[in-house]
């Protein structure tokens, strides 16, 4: 039986026939390597071209220790684009005093979800450090969801949090990038917790196993665009060896849910 | 029409869970992603040896035309000449047209001093050279290409880097480095700036198989904003006009 998700791929179409949205996406530049082109208009016309209707954003800037500029970046997008961009703030975790100012100060100009991330490729702090507990506190008290960066082990740092806060829909991103069967579990065992794909090694099996493991409705797509191309990560669901109705679901669906916007 | 440049077939000592690269899967695989072509490396020319994986290559994809074998060498040749270009000669006698190389594994320094006779076999025979980005350091890429200008690298595996700022002047540098559009080489509108700023000619395609998802490799060039003749050259013509301007030594 055809399947309109992989015919599309196949011929390059733009996924018009359902909500796409890109749960993992982000602005600005970092500091390791140059992104061959960043602007907005850039970023837009890629979407075009796949037919991504959304994609929710952090700053790559706001991430690595200048959460004010960054998260501006964030939501002129959101201003410039209205409809195209959900915006996730960022705070300066190592600086605890700027915290819930920022985080006011964002929510505010337009931001409507948390980017949390740790200490994987650059230093940073546990999520079980203490100064993560207004950010939690304050995105709880406002239902907002939370992208949080992990690889393994941070995921046993969140469990507690997870907990704590039922309030905020988690999204864990970059599943399946070691012990998938944690991620699985965390998914299972908490309604308020989805998990997000993005990975680049673009693992063979994964979605499939995922699904199979009775995940359908909690896995959502992302793509860490601008920081890699969000093509490959599409491929990874319009070609995956699941039901065209799952495809719907992971590439749009869950994640409309978990983002509070459909 | 497509051909991936990438794939590694042979069961792993420490297997990879999930997954069975053997000819069967991968011609599986192949007719799931309407891919046309592959070309094939063997996985026990690492965890074995060179020679004695590329024999088991070709016993094990006897019959399948649409496989097409790559040859892992080493600087020496193999028993009993030690020549490399002997070893090149019965390659293409066997009709195999690209070769591979794994210094790591095979323990030589990538290095002219010590590869340059594999090199200079590989340049005259204008024989594609497959190499893993990770195998060798861009200063080694640079020093060897400088050394053998005409030698054709096809670079696997080359990471999300952005515009990277290694891999652009090595680019510049040296027109016979050609690239594999694959899974992991992931750059927003990288594979469009690489085209406008170098010509489409120098790109292949890769699925990654066995450890990626193809659709991904898939996705990744048919998404990429190239123009057709574009996508038609990294997917298939880029190689084919390698592989047919191979020739004896």
């Amino acid at each position: 039986m055809s399947d309109p998700f992989a015919e599309k791929g196949f011929a390059g179409a733009p996924i018009d026939h359902c909500l796409v949205i890109d749960a993992h996406g982000h602005l600005g530049e970092v500091p390791t390597m140059a992104l061959v082109d960043r602007s907005l208009p850039s970023l837009v016309r890629a979407m075009d071209r796949m037919g991504v209707d959304l994609i929710a954003v952090s700053a790559l800037p706001a991430i690595f220790g200048d959460a004010a500029r960054g998260n501006r970046l964030v939501e002129e997008a959101v201003r410039a684009y209205p409809g195209r961009f959900f915006g996730y703030l960022t705070v300066d975790i190592g600086c605890p005093e700027r915290i819930l100012p920022e985080m006011e100060r964002s929510l505010a100009g337009g931001c409507r979800g948390v980017k949390i991330y740790s200490y994987s490729v650059r230093p940073g702090l546990p999520y079980d450090h203490v100064n993560y507990i207004p950010i939690f506190e304050f995105a709880n008290a406002h239902r907002l969801p939370v992208l949080a960066h992990t690889w393994g082990a941070e995921l046993d740092q969140l469990e507690p949090a997870i907990r704590r806060y039922p309030d905020i829909t988690w999204l864990l991103a970059h599943t399946g990038c070691m012990e998938t069967w944690k991620y699985a579990r965390l998914g299972k065992d908490y309604p308020n917790v989805y998990l997000e794909l993005c990975y680049s090694p673009s693992p063979r099996g994964l979605v499939e196993a995922l699904v199979a493991d009775g995940l359908a409705e909690k896995l959502v797509w992302g793509s860490d665009a601008i920081f890699m191309s969000a093509a490959q990560q599409l491929g990874r669901v319009l070609f995956a060896q699941i039901s065209p109705a799952d495809k719907e679901r992971i590439l749009g669906a869950n994640a409309g849910r978990a983002l509070g916007i459909a | 029409m497509s051909i991936t440049c990438d794939p590694i077939i042979g069961l792993p000592r420490v297997p990879i869970e999930g997954l069975e690269p053997t000819v069967e899967d991968l011609r599986r695989e192949m007719a799931r992603l309407r891919i046309d072509k592959a070309i094939v490396r063997h996985r026990l020319c690492i965890e074995n040896g060179p020679y004695h994986g590329n024999g088991v290559l070709l016993e094990e994809i006897a019959g399948h035309d649409e496989l097409l074998p790559a040859w892992a060498l080493t600087p020496d040749g193999c028993e009993p000449e030690f020549d490399v270009r002997v070893t090149i000669r019965r390659m293409i006698a066997a009709g195999v047209k690209v070769a591979w190389m794994d210094p790591k594994a095979h323990d030589f320094s990538p290095l002219p001093w010590c590869a340059g006779p594999l090199y200079d076999a590989l340049r005259a025979a204008r024989m594609p050279l497959l190499l893993e980005y990770d195998q060798v350091s861009p200063d080694q890429l640079h020093e060897v290409c400088a050394a053998f200008p005409e030698l054709r690298i096809i670079l696997l595996k080359a990471p999300r880097l952005g515009r990277n700022r290694q891999l652009y002047p090595l680019l510049a540098l040296h027109p016979e480095i050609y690239l594999c559009f694959c899974p992991v080489f992931s750059v927003h509108e990288g594979f469009i700036d690489l085209c406008e700023r170098f010509g489409s000619h120098r790109w292949v395609f890769g699925s990654g198989y066995p450890e990626a998802e193809g659709g991904s490799g898939v996705a990744g060039l048919m998404y990429a904003g190239l123009s057709g003749k574009a996508v038609r050259a990294v997917a298939s013509a880029n190689i084919e006009r390698l592989l047919a301007e191979v020739r004896d030594v």
